[in-house]
């Protein structure tokens, strides 16, 4: 698969933005922490 | 069809006991990884201590991939499935991320209040594994009630163990530290969700980890240096000190072997199922503190039934997860979930399938290359470079127990390796 296809695959995948979502949020909490 | 018929009928030892035996494996590891970081003792801010461990981690997650497989063996995965690089890193973002929250929940609320928070990543895990990977669906209510009730018992347990052993008062910025403590839970459950997605796609753990790690020490690196002081943090400091940072080394490399019993844990029995098998670490780290640094000593009696109850609960949890095998519903269900993957990303349905069961079609590739000896050839020297170094500070030791403990941690990890190695060649 290529690179460009496959960053478009994740990008689109319902399941990646679960975890990527939440290291989002995780970042925004250690600065608010911070 | 016919090789999902296969998986069922290989003979041999089962997947599901051998996730089981690696889910254990890696708790008897991750609980002992505590034990060398008791050795420094001096004021180092947890950050500093965060970094340094994170560092014996690198080496070490560079190290084992290649003494087992071979880097040219990881890069070819990695290559094949160059989609899964970007869940790697973003899991070891969320590793670093929730270890940090650790800090900032221990510092404003002590480890009392904190542990059993951050514990539920057990249970966060589970509900992703059901609402994203379809796990327990098509179950029978036995091994859901033994699955659900198992998590449950054994984060319990761990509540108590933790109770048992730390003694801190509520700080400050108590509801600081609860947020912190559910921000923790949060992103090591989540950590879980890359991982599984990686063994669906028929990813082997050791590539998977390889490039983990490189996120994991990115972001660790990236906060110490933005959260502890700048350049003026105490591990800048620490790492000018060989005779402590071996200790912190070793914890890392010991966390390293732990981490990877516990994913091939996730590949062979999921995450629902996993993650609370090798949270009975804890159960470790208490056997180490109390039998080896007499952490119990002159413990109340309600303390120590805490932990004899602790224990027992914990025990019974792990019997009820490993007694429950997938029945053929719910590998379907699994098959179903491999089979969206495998169109999603143009993956090769067959060459998945057989690395499921740990059986994959070019095992042969990836031959040894001479870097992969230097590799190990320098891993090797740091840690010898740093072990005549050490210094152990002047703490009191069983040295029986440590005797005892140390040998169950090798029995553990020959079991594991000779199951994982005999079933599956790593894979």
């Amino acid at each position: 698969m290529k690179a460009r296809k496959a960053a478009v695959a994740v990008l689109t995948d319902a399941q990646f933005l679960v975890p990527f979502l939440v290291a989002i949020a995780g970042a925004a909490l250690l600065v608010f922490l911070h | 069809m016919a090789i999902i018929v296969d998986k069922h009928t290989k003979p041999g030892l089962s997947l599901h006991g051998l996730g089981v035996i690696c889910g254990l494996t890696a708790a008897v590891w991750l609980g002992a990884a505590e034990a060398p970081t008791k050795l420094v003792t001096a004021g180092f801010s947890p950050f500093a201590i965060s970094s340094a461990m994170v560092c014996g981690v690198f080496l070490s997650r560079w190290t084992f991939p290649t003494l087992l497989k071979g880097t040219a063996y990881v890069f070819a995965d990695l290559a094949d499935k160059k989609h899964l690089i970007i869940w790697a890193l973003l899991a070891g973002v969320l590793w670093a991320e929730g270890n940090t929250l650790t800090v900032f929940a221990i510092r404003d609320v002590g480890l009392t209040v904190a542990f059993p928070l951050w514990n539920a990543n057990s249970l966060i895990g589970l509900l992703w594994g059901r609402v994203l990977f379809c796990e327990l669906k098509g179950a029978n209510r036995s091994n859901i009630a033994k699955v659900v009730l198992g998590a449950l018992a054994i984060a319990l347990a761990a509540i108590m163990l933790g109770f048992s052993t730390v003694h801190a008062g509520v700080g400050q910025h108590a509801m600081r530290g609860v947020i912190a403590a559910i921000g923790a839970a949060f992103c090591f459950g989540t950590m879980y969700v890359p991982y599984r997605k990686a063994y669906l796609s028929g990813m082997n753990p050791l590539s998977f980890v390889t490039a983990f790690t490189v996120g994991e020490l990115t972001t660790v690196l990236a906060l110490t240096l933005a959260l502890d002081h700048g350049m003026h943090s105490s591990a800048i400091q620490l790492f000018h000190q060989p005779g402590l940072l071996f200790w912190l080394f070793l914890g890392g490399c010991m966390w390293v072997v732990g981490d990877l019993f516990q994913q091939f844990a996730a590949k062979y029995v999921g995450i629902g199922r996993g993650i609370p098998l090798s949270n009975t670490n804890q159960l470790w780290g208490l056997a180490w503190g109390a039998l080896v640094f007499g952490e119990l000593a002159g413990a109340s009696h309600e303390r120590m039934l805490m932990v004899i109850g602790g224990s027992a609960v914990m025990i019974l949890g792990a019997l009820a997860i490993s007694t429950a095998v997938a029945s053929e519903q719910e590998q379907h269900a699994t098959d179903e979930v491999v089979m969206r993957e495998c169109e999603r990303y143009e993956l090769d349905h067959q060459k998945v399938v057989l690395s499921q069961q740990g059986d994959e079609l070019d095992r042969g590739a990836g031959a040894r290359r001479w870097w992969d000896y230097v590799i190990v050839f320098v891993s090797t020297a740091i840690f010898i470079w740093l072990g005549v170094r050490a210094v152990v500070p002047p703490l009191q030791m069983n040295l029986h127990w440590l005797a005892v403990l140390t040998g169950i941690l090798l029995l553990a990890l020959a079991a594991g390796a000779y199951y994982l190695g005999k079933r599956t060649h790593f894979e």
